[in-house]
């Protein structure tokens, strides 16, 4: 009797229904599941948690911490090692890892916040996305626990958790910091073969010039100082700074800080692009590349910036910690670092923090995320970054003598030393963070690109990223 | 025996009506997967977003009610609303009547050729069912002002190439020149069925007359064409004012702004700078202006297209 033939409408009929019963199973459940079935915590500890200063965390804490990270098997990789840490003292913590492709990680973390359907930790970086995030209202203030645990922030770097505190409220911890373009790599065969001398620890903007131009060289030969020098023919930059400076405010704005100047007034609701110093800098930078041409032109990079050191088409190159590995992979290449130049003001650089920030779906289970965020910015977590990627946010990592003197991180030391010349990234006072940024940037780009003159560049950056400032503030979580 | 007749006959009327009912609830489950996802994932979302439109919404805090600010701000300081639409009625205005050219005269050229018609359908066909993605990146290396093949043919016939996609004056011009990549695709295949639609009865007549060419392109195949022009025409304005994945992958919407399309603004505002609803306001507009530019070219096809039945 079960051999019953079904006919096509019986087939439909089951189909629709499944399908509509579906659709409303799906509507109806809740955005996290798995933190319903995982939440061991009690009616009480949640409300607790949620509600007022949280009780002093104790052993025997359960539950399942949910990161959401960009997918890499390096990250992976620490993720895990670090949950067997914490798990030697807190058993009961589990993990589950949601990898987003890197392209699309900030828009799908965007989207989640305003639905409310991500993970417990999600990675930022303040003065780029922080504030939104912050400003979106989907971060749990973790300032209590900091405070019932006593947590001692100043086990990391100064510049790495002042970035992450907004109205004096922290969202998250710092993971890595790193002190932005601090380091200048120079390609000494480039060096041998232009009979140039290496720079020296006190190199600046005005000393650097001369370099540039004498390891620049056109399709005959001819230098950039050369008076009969071709420029539409280099063969050989002196100087990358379209992959860096060029690319990005966040860039640039270093070399303004070295020059004195600011971004911003100090409210953060002014751009100060048009007092002198400022001026003084992008001039500086614009001249790099339209007047002396040392540097490639964003049209004139292939491949990478990085690959054209390499390969000897560039021969001085500010790096960030992370292309250490690149370079000292590559064999039969002399290589050294010296510190970036110093402007008229110093050798100042922003330091740039991944932090991990809570979310609201932790709310329910937030002792356990607490433990896990707190294992992440531990000595042996930042020891195994620093094998993975770079150390992470505490000095005592940065100066730990195992990083010393490795070969895969060449300027190990001078990026540790140049901690004592960065700052905090800026904030907009309205939190619009990554909009003013993108404004600056795209105005900019008409600067570099010759389309308009420093001061004209400059009135217009400035004209459009005051209406940036002027706009409502994101309202901070 | 009337009564009787009548009552088995009423039993029929209840259960043919019963039938129908039955017919009727089957055919509701029938469509409502389709239903149940259009009210979801369409209307819903459409709905939400005109709701947005009127609200400042930034994220996960419930949005607040702000009346018309939003479209005040657009018409009164947003930079980006008048420079992105300017930059993408830019793009129309060349990229569609370019785009409608090419893939008339390619139409036109499949339609003259005899043998290997398929071969060489699929061979203009093949580039638009590249990804875009690749597409744009194959692109992006075509115009790379060094190393890339564009200025290496211009400086053959010595023209000294300009930096194209990292240009403010040339980023616009290269985009549409990349768009003309995907002429050989659906809108030349509709082409190739119009022209394949005209009887050859009407060009006999005019090679009777003594017409030659020109009297049966002008007299014969555009008007009998024009329908199918102005399908595409009206398409093709549709999607022209949605360019996004070129601009996006190639430039960013730079430099400068010089790409920084209607849609891509939308994009921006939602989800980089997570101002949903001033993204939705502008979504709202580009349909308002969408609705205008169709509207008036159906005013004006009277004017120019031709049907035959009419």
């Amino acid at each position: 009797m079960f051999a019953r033939a079904i006919s096509r409408r019986r087939l439909l009929q089951v189909l629709s229904v499944s399908t509509i019963a579906g659709a409303l199973a799906a509507c109806g459940a809740t955005a996290t599941p798995q933190v319903a079935q995982e939440q061991t915590t009690s009616v009480a500890e949640v409300a607790t948690a949620t509600t007022a200063a949280p009780q002093t965390a104790a052993a025997g804490i359960t539950g399942t911490v949910v990161v959401e990270t960009r997918a890499s098997e390096n990250l992976v990789r620490w993720f895990n090692q670090n949950l067997e840490w914490l798990k030697a003292k807190q058993p009961g913590i589990q993990l589950e890892i949601r990898e987003t492709p890197g392209a699309e990680y900030r828009q799908k973390m965007t989207v989640g916040l305003a639905a409310g359907t991500l993970g417990d930790l999600v990675w930022s970086v303040p003065g780029l996305d922080y504030e939104e995030y912050v400003g979106s209202g989907g971060l749990q203030d973790i300032t209590p626990l900091i405070e019932r645990d006593n947590f001692d922030l100043t086990q990391l770097y100064a510049v790495a958790y002042q970035a992450a505190q907004v109205s004096g409220k922290m969202y998250g911890l710092p993971t890595l910091t790193q002190p932005c373009q601090s380091v200048i790599a120079l390609n000494l065969d480039l060096f041998e073969k232009g009979g140039a001398t290496i720079p020296d620890l006190d190199t600046d903007t005005a000393t650097i010039l001369p370099l540039a131009q004498q390891l620049t060289l056109d399709k005959s030969g001819k230098t950039a100082a050369d008076a009969d020098f071709n420029a539409e023919q280099v063969t050989q930059f002196g100087l990358d700074a379209a992959g860096s400076w060029y690319a990005h405010a966040v860039y640039w704005a270093n070399v303004i800080f070295s020059f004195g100047g600011q971004l911003l007034n100090s409210e953060g609701t002014k751009t100060t692009l048009q007092e002198a110093p400022a001026v003084d800098a992008m001039q500086w930078l614009a001249d790099l590349r339209l007047k002396l041409r040392v540097c490639p032109s964003v049209a004139q990079i292939v491949q990478s910036t990085t690959a054209m050191f390499t390969n000897g088409q560039i021969a001085m190159l500010p790096i960030e910690p992370g292309a250490q590995a690149t370079i000292s992979q590559i064999t039969d290449f002399k290589y050294a670092g010296a510190p970036v130049m110093k402007g008229p003001a110093g050798r100042i650089t922003t330091a740039y923090s991944d932090v991990y920030c809570v979310t609201k779906s932790a709310s329910s289970h937030l002792d356990a995320v607490w433990e896990y965020l707190k294992q992440l910015t531990s000595h042996e977590s930042g020891i195994l970054n620093a094998e993975l990627f770079y150390p992470g946010a505490r000095p005592d990592v940065w100066e730990d003598p195992s990083l010393q003197d490795n070969p895969k991180t060449p300027f190990h030391k001078i990026f540790a030393a140049s901690f004592a010349n960065t700052v905090p990234p800026f904030r907009a006072a309205n939190l619009r963070q990554l909009q003013f940024l993108d404004m600056l940037t795209q105005n900019a780009s008409l600067i570099w690109t010759g389309e308009a003159s420093v001061q004209e560049g400059l009135t217009l950056m400035t004209q459009r990223a005051d209406q940036v400032l002027a706009e409502p503030p994101l309202a901070a979580g | 025996m009337y009564n009787e007749i009548m009552g088995v006959s009423g039993r029929r009327v209840r259960r043919s009506g019963g039938l129908r009912h039955r017919q009727a609830v089957e055919g509701y489950l029938y469509v409502s997967p389709w239903v149940l996802g259009f009210l979801a994932f369409t209307l819903f979302p459409m709905v939400a977003s005109l709701y947005l439109a009127f609200t400042t919404y930034s994220g996960s805090r419930p949005p607040v009610f702000i009346g018309l600010q939003n479209f005040h701000t657009m018409l009164s300081t947003d930079f980006l609303f008048t420079k992105s639409l300017y930059n993408t009625a830019y793009y129309v205005v060349f990229s569609v009547p370019l785009g409608l050219c090419g893939s008339f005269l390619l139409a036109a050229l499949l339609n003259q050729i005899k043998a290997g018609t398929n071969i060489f359908r699929t061979l203009f066909f093949l580039p638009s069912l590249t990804p875009t993605v690749a597409t744009v990146i194959l692109w992006v290396w075509i115009f790379h002002p060094q190393f890339g093949v564009l200025n290496w043919a211009l400086s053959l016939f010595g023209v000294d190439g300009p930096e194209w996609l990292a240009s403010p004056s040339w980023a616009k011009p290269a985009l549409i020149v990349m768009s003309l990549w995907g002429i050989g695709g659906s809108t030349m295949i509709i082409f190739l069925a119009g022209l394949q639609n005209i009887p050859q009865e009407f060009y006999d007549a005019v090679a009777v007359d003594g017409g030659g060419w020109w009297a049966r392109a002008r007299h014969v195949t555009l008007p009998m064409i024009s329908p199918v022009m102005f399908f595409n025409l009206v398409l093709g304005i549709i999607s022209s004012f949605q360019v996004f994945t070129a601009a996006y992958v190639a430039t960013e919407g730079g430099p400068g702004y010089a790409t920084f399309f209607y849609v891509l603004n939308i994009f921006f505002q939602a989800f980089r700078w997570s101002q949903f609803g001033y993204a939705s306001a502008l979504a709202w507009v580009l349909v308002l202006i969408l609705l205008v530019f169709t509207y008036l070219q159906f005013r004006l096809a009277g004017l120019w297209v031709y049907y035959e039945a009419g």
